[in-house]
């Protein structure tokens, strides 16, 4: 019982603490006072939709996995982090888009050397969303499409229907100009209207 | 009047909702009139509906997997803090002392030994802190601790003075110092904060997994004053 009524206390007595929920801002300010408290609620509020970011480009776990943990190693080592009007979410996402596509050039360098297959490895069931939208066939046709995108046209994807970004915040995180965007989404479009062509006749057969 | 050619890629975002009012209604008077967009249109919205995200658990954080992630995080953190604060061999340091080993063979080169026996020191130091704090869900937010440099006496890593120059025994009423000690904090006494027996696990560095023994050592911490708030030191 007093184990409860102190609880009770301490969480009256702070608050507007900043916790994994709050805004960037917030943690930000957080983070001027206390970076490793900062960068604690940043890497907890981050790492899932980071990683599934990672895991969309990269389609294999433990490389995602390798690639979230340098994100927020590098996050750790920016003097700007929380510095007041730095965009976190899209410093972190940047990073992370960047990593992702410098890990799939490496791996062509490297498949020159080596050039069987490895076989993947499953993703870690609890690091992935629990339920799937749509069923196991489709969507393994889907990510195989998706994975035949050139890398930049896969990341354009990924963020846009994946992380749900939007087309400004789409040519934040790449440097791109939001016209660049338009048109290589566009054609990243196209591409997979046509990897797609028999299920989404199926789709609209069905709507 | 723009083509069809120059619409075409406002087809995508006028079906997820994402053009003006004005410019939506360009694009659907041309899709009204255009069979080959028709079709891009009919197309893009199945797109749109296969690609859409799954829809997500709600968070896991207690998840074994994540816990690794905290935890692998914390030691990682630790190590670059530990390169931070200058613990390693400078590079000239390091190529005068390759130099002088060549010479030397080595004989004089004590107190370069001593810091990376540090550098092991605290590696090992870290990863059984990890394994403590990872107990408690980490990220540590039970700490008002820091890690200070020890030095191995009889297999007790002990914390290590700035000043201290021989390797010589505990004496008694040592007191615990700091050499980073951070500005403005005060060591709190010089008791030690918990005394842990671990079994060193495999290290990820070459050196200090060849020289880990299997033998239980024990982890000293230190307690600041006034620091109450949580971090990962």
């Amino acid at each position: 019982m007093g184990d409860i009524v102190r609880l009770e206390e301490k969480q009256r007595s702070t608050p507007g603490a900043p916790g994994v929920e709050s805004p960037d801002n917030e943690i930000a300010a957080l983070g001027r006072r206390d970076p490793k408290r900062g960068l604690a609620l940043l890497v907890a509020k981050y790492r899932r939709p980071l990683f599934r970011h990672a895991y969309h480009m990269l389609r294999n776990a433990e490389e995602a996995y390798e690639t979230v943990q340098e994100v927020f190693l590098r996050a750790y080592r920016e003097k700007r982090l929380f510095n007041d009007g730095f965009h976190i979410k899209g410093w972190l996402y940047r990073v992370t888009a960047n990593l992702c596509l410098k890990q799939i050039r490496s791996r062509r360098v490297r498949s020159v050397f080596a050039s069987r297959k490895q076989a993947e490895p499953p993703p870690p069931n609890d690091l992935l969303p629990v339920t799937q939208a749509i069923e196991g066939e489709t969507r393994e046709e889907i990510m195989a499409a998706i994975d035949k995108l050139p890398p930049r046209f896969r990341s354009l994807i990924v963020l846009r229907y994946y992380d749900g970004f939007s087309y400004k915040e789409i040519a934040d995180t790449l440097s791109m100009p939001i016209g660049s965007v338009m048109s290589g989404l566009s054609r990243a479009r196209d591409k997979l209207r046509k990897m797609l062509a028999d299920k989404l006749q199926l789709e609209d057969f069905s709507s | 009047m723009k083509t069809c050619q120059e619409l075409r890629n406002a087809i995508g975002p006028f079906v997820e909702g994402d053009l003006a009012p004005a410019d939506a209604e360009i694009v659907a008077e041309h899709i009204e009139e255009c069979a080959d967009c028709q079709a891009i249109e009919r197309d893009y919205r199945a797109l749109a509906e296969l690609l859409s995200p799954a829809p997500h658990a709600p968070s896991r954080d207690e998840d074994p997997a994540w816990r690794r992630f905290d935890a692998e995080l914390a030691e990682r953190l630790h190590h670059e803090d530990t390169r931070r604060h200058g613990l390693r061999i400078p590079v000239p340091l390091a190529a005068a002392a390759a130099i002088l080993l060549l010479f030397t063979g080595g004989l004089s080169l004590r107190s370069i030994r001593k810091n990376s026996q540090l550098v092991e020191d605290n590696a090992r130091l870290a990863e059984a802190l990890i394994q403590i704090q990872s107990q408690r869900n980490v990220l540590g937010l039970d700490s008002t601790r820091r890690i200070i440099p020890v030095q191995r006496v009889n297999n007790v890593l002990r914390p290590m003075a700035a000043s201290e120059s021989t390797d010589g025994e505990p004496q008694a009423g040592d007191t615990a110092r700091d050499p980073f000690q951070p500005k403005g904090l005060k060591l709190s006494d010089a008791e030690t904060l918990a005394t842990v027996s671990f079994t060193p696990q495999p290290v990820t560095t070459p050196a200090t997994a060849r020289r880990a023994k299997k033998k239980p050592v024990e982890i000293r911490l230190i307690n600041y004053e006034g620091v109450t708030e949580p971090g990962l030191y």
